[in-house]
């Protein structure tokens, strides 16, 4: 085992030089403009000397950042005029992943960040440029060899499944709010005309075509988030681990092991639901908080092909997602009764506020009443007595979900009766599962309370 | 595997002082500004002058509960159970609550005391998984630091998942 000393890439110095760069850009700027007031030569000089000491800052930065693996710790020190050493035991690292920026893949090196189980949502260490031999060294050191051994079990996602993905990306609902916000923003900007402005955009017709414009705005910024994000996805299953590979500009490797999959996520979203395509979303509890791009277990997948592509990459959860247990058909009208009420309040604050809007009122109502009974109609369990998994199925944020999870790795159950259901003898049960994600099967009779309650049981696990 | 047993542990009872003394703290300053809202209100015509008449009173009806009818109902409804494998917990004064958290899933363990809670000396066992906090809110000072330290040797290290 090497207890050397080592350096990063000299690529790596050149990644901090840019981000010094980038941080002294607006002064940097400022300094131009105004030196360019008077010469064209002392703007010159300016330019160079914030380069020459963005270099420098790069250079040092790289000089000061070393690495040594000894046999219990990785060691890692950074910093020019304070140095922090981090030491990180080997045997409390979760995963290694590889990253490849721009800059790095124009040299050919890659990146590595170690993740261990107590980090929050950073990489504990990152190294930012590694030589192949290096990586390879280090990654053999730490005791998460790049498994080389070529396997069947891999599956890509074509350029159409990658359109397709970008095309009906869920982010949508996240960007339209900061696309509104965005506009709200320059109509504020344009004091002087924004009264006008307003006054202008009053008949339906215009409201609509804001609208749209907007969505076609949301639609085009999602889309491009997703190719950046999901462009190369594939997935390997090499023994023990499961291998994701996805990015454009920034290539990223992870290598997750199979034993801390706790649950697998069945997304199907509004705007995929009809084509009969879901997104799989893993549940993980030990790796570091990680966003839902690093989630993803697969973009876009036919429906029909989840069961067996959990066979292939995923036995340990594999099995029929068919549900066994369902709300009784008495809950039907509760299912509605909520979304009626939220639309009721909508359609009468809509029409208080454009009374010549009256005839989305119906709409609206008829809308909830549609999505009640799809959330009744989504809303089930399955709890197999001879099976380590339990799946349950709900609506959850406009989506339906289904939850794949091993018992023994639930984090919590709940039942829950509001006054109105314990009138009713309904129930709602859950559980959470990993970092947060809890999905719940609302208005279920006793005995299935009950069967939940014995077949999820956390007395007998030890 | 035998019926579970139903949770019995209950909360110290200072904990409905507990509980009115923190509604008091935000009940209070609400209700004394909604007066002074429906004070200015008043002599407004039409809507205005209904929302100045009726919200003061309103809003004191909902403190009122909170302070002198919520802490009791609270504090009867509670019960909790903590054996080997699981921490099982039962409340909720209008929506009852179940939650099983087993013990294998636990990550730490934390006793807190707000500064209202050692005023009437109790204390929360608050216990961390990877999903969230789940507490029970009000012990007597002694038998939170039992619950914790018992807690604390059920706990095993995270790898053996």
């Amino acid at each position: 085992m090497t207890s050397e000393t080592h350096r990063l890439h000299v690529a790596a110095a050149i990644e901090q030089a840019i981000k010094a760069l980038s941080d002294v850009a607006v002064p940097l700027l400022i300094g131009l403009v105004a030196g360019g007031r008077h010469s064209s030569f002392s703007a010159i000089l300016f330019g160079l000397l914030g380069v020459g000491a963005a270099a420098a800052i790069g250079i040092a930065r790289w000089q000061a950042t070393t690495y040594r693996v000894t046999d219990r710790a990785l060691h890692f020190r950074s910093g020019v005029f304070s140095p922090d050493e981090t030491v990180v035991p080997i045997d409390r690292i979760q995963a290694v992943d590889t990253i490849a920026g721009p800059i790095q893949r124009l040299f050919g090196v890659s990146g590595l960040q170690v993740q261990t189980s107590g980090g929050g949502e950073k990489a504990e260490v990152v190294l930012s440029a590694l030589s192949d031999d290096r990586a390879r060294e280090l990654r053999a050191a730490l005791g998460h060899a790049d498994e080389a051994e070529q396997t069947q079990r891999r599956r890509r996602l074509t350029m159409g499944g990658l359109l397709v993905t970008a095309l009906t990306a869920p982010q949508l609902g996240v960007v339209l709010p900061v696309v509104g916000g965005l506009f709200g923003l320059l109509q504020n900007g344009l004091v002087g005309e924004s009264e006008t402005w307003l006054r202008s955009v009053n008949t339906v017709h215009e409201v609509v075509l804001v609208a749209l414009a907007l969505l076609v705005a949301a639609w085009v910024l999602s889309f491009a988030g997703s190719v950046v994000a999901f462009s190369g996805f594939e997935i390997q299953r090499a023994d023990q681990r499961l291998r994701i590979r996805r990015g454009l500009l920034q290539r990223r490797a992870v290598s997750v092991p199979v034993a801390r999959v706790d649950g697998v996520q069945v997304v199907e979203s509004a705007l995929r639901r009809p084509l009969r395509l879901v997104t799989l979303r893993l549940e993980l509890t030990s790796l570091g908080g990680r966003e839902t791009a690093q989630r993803t277990l697969f973009p876009l997948l036919p429906r029909r092909d989840v069961e067996p592509f959990l066979a292939t990459f995923l036995p340990e959860l594999a099995g029929s997602l068919a549900l066994q247990h369902h709300p009784p058909a008495r809950a039907r009208r509760r299912y509605v009764t909520r979304p009626v009420l939220a639309a009721l309040v909508l359609a009468a604050a809509l029409v208080v506020a454009v009374p010549a809007a009256w005839p989305a009122a119906p709409v609206l109502v008829a809308l909830a009443v549609g999505l009640g009974l799809d959330a009744f109609a989504a809303a089930g369990l399955r709890l197999d007595p001879d099976d380590g998994r339990v799946v349950l199925r709900a609506r959850h944020r406009a989506a339906r979900v289904t939850l794949v999870a091993r018992r023994r790795r639930l984090q919590e159950l709940g039942v829950s009766r509001t006054v109105f259901q314990r009138r009713a003898e309904l129930a709602t049960v859950s559980v959470a599962v990993a970092r947060g994600t809890r999905l719940a099967v609302r208005h279920v009779d006793p005995p299935l309370v009950e069967e939940f309650l014995v077949a999820l049981d956390p007395r007998g696990w030890r | 595997m035998d019926p579970r047993p139903e949770p019995d542990g209950r909360l110290a009872p200072a904990a409905r002082a507990l509980w009115t003394i923190e509604a008091l703290l935000w009940g209070g300053p609400i209700t004394v500004a909604a007066f002074a809202i429906g004070g200015a209100l008043r002599g407004e015509d039409g809507l205005a002058g209904i929302v100045g008449t009726v919200l003061p009173w309103l809003v004191l009806a909902v403190a009122l509960i909170a302070i002198v009818v919520l802490p009791t109902l609270r504090w009867r409804r509670w019960r909790w159970r903590l054996d080997d494998d699981e921490l099982d917990l039962r409340h909720g004064a209008l929506t009852e609550i179940r939650t099983i958290v087993p013990v294998a899933r636990i990550a730490h363990v934390d006793v807190r005391r707000s500064f209202t809670a050692q005023i009437v000396g109790v204390a929360a066992v608050v216990v961390h998984t990877a999903a969230g906090t789940t507490e029970i809110p009000a012990l007597p000072d002694g038998e939170a630091a039992l619950v914790r330290d018992r807690l604390a040797g059920l706990i095993r290290t995270p790898d053996d998942v």
